[in-house]
């Protein structure tokens, strides 16, 4: 599920923000485990659920996530 | 200055408030996983020990096994079974549970249930195969009677009802099936079925096609083989759905 050409800044910016991963969760709509498996690399996002947390975090879906060169 | 700043403050304190509600939820999991390993260690054992009592009972009825041999092994299965069902009571869902339920969101708290159901039933599946093993037996040496075809007959409905509700086509939600679905269902969620199925469907197709290649020997044989087959395939892909879900709470890929 996961793909290591992807790099994520979620965890970053998400404790930037002081959420929880259960607090990020509710605001986007998924799982708490979701958001655990985004964070760790595990599972891609899709182009939806990118937005939505980019939109939860209020930032853009570049700022979250970017390609590992 | 800036720590005079009340914005900075309030901002420092929510973070800080958000670390330790992060650190007590971490904490929780780690716990709440340490029971839930106990728990599931001690209920597959009680299987293994239906199980293992299942086929000894069935062994000595058919003459395959000798009256005291066969006694002393169910007295050892039960025993082995009853310690195991002791186990898995003292490790049952506690105050813990409770606290991280509290602490998780409703979608987290519904899947969770959801997955449990689903890694009970692939387990529990066993137990009625290892019950249901006798009346095959008795079905398949022509001596069966209705009971054991009604009882029989339960094994392929439940093989279904674990796939059905890993593929998602089975919402089990108190009669709220349709307002559940939307907490039931998220990406991950989708993801993580389609690796089940993945799993379980090509296990069914070569299974089938061993009962199929086993029956053209002996058709009675295939009659005993099938349920294992449906079981087997069903509790599998139910099984590594549950798995799954538990490491990606962990943080992990399966």
């Amino acid at each position: 599920m996961g793909d290591p050409r992807l790099g994520s800044r979620l965890k970053e910016l998400r404790t930037a923000a002081g959420l929880t991963q259960a607090e990020l969760a509710e605001r986007a709509g998924v799982s708490r485990k979701t958001i655990n498996t985004v964070e760790n690399g595990v599972f891609v996002p899709s182009t939806l659920l990118a937005l939505s947390l980019a939109r939860a975090l209020g930032t853009t879906v570049e700022g979250l996530f970017y390609l590992v060169e | 200055m800036t720590l005079c700043n009340p914005k900075v403050t309030l901002g420092l304190e929510a973070e800080l408030a958000a670390m330790d509600d992060r650190d007590e939820v971490e904490d929780l999991l780690k716990r709440e996983r340490r029971r839930q390993d106990r728990e599931r260690l001690g209920s597959l054992v009680m299987v293994l020990g239906l199980v293992a009592g299942g086929v000894v009972l069935a062994l000595g009825r058919s003459g395959l096994l000798a009256g005291e041999t066969s006694d002393a092994l169910l007295v050892a299965a039960a025993g082995v079974s009853i310690m195991a069902a002791i186990t898995t009571l003292a490790f049952r869902p506690g105050k813990e549970a409770r606290q991280l339920e509290a602490l998780i969101g409703r979608r987290d708290r519904m899947q969770r249930g959801r997955n449990d159901l689903i890694y009970a039933l692939s387990i529990a599946a066993w137990g009625m195969l290892a019950g249901g093993l006798a009346p095959l037996i008795r079905i398949a040496q022509g001596r069966g009677d209705g009971s054991d075809v009604f009882f029989v007959g339960t094994l392929p409905l439940l093989a279904s009802l674990i796939l059905m509700s890993v593929g998602g086509w089975t919402v089990f939600g108190n009669g709220r099936a349709r307002q559940n679905r939307k907490w039931l269902e998220d990406e991950f969620t989708q993801a993580t079925r389609s690796r089940a199925m993945a799993l379980g469907f090509p296990l069914l197709t070569m299974a089938m096609g061993a009962v199929f290649l086993l029956g053209l020997y002996k058709a009675e044989w295939a009659v005993l083989a099938m349920p294992f087959g449906l079981i087997g395939a069903a509790s599998v892909a139910g099984l590594r759905f549950a798995w799954l879900d538990r490491q990606a709470e962990a943080g992990k890929d399966g």
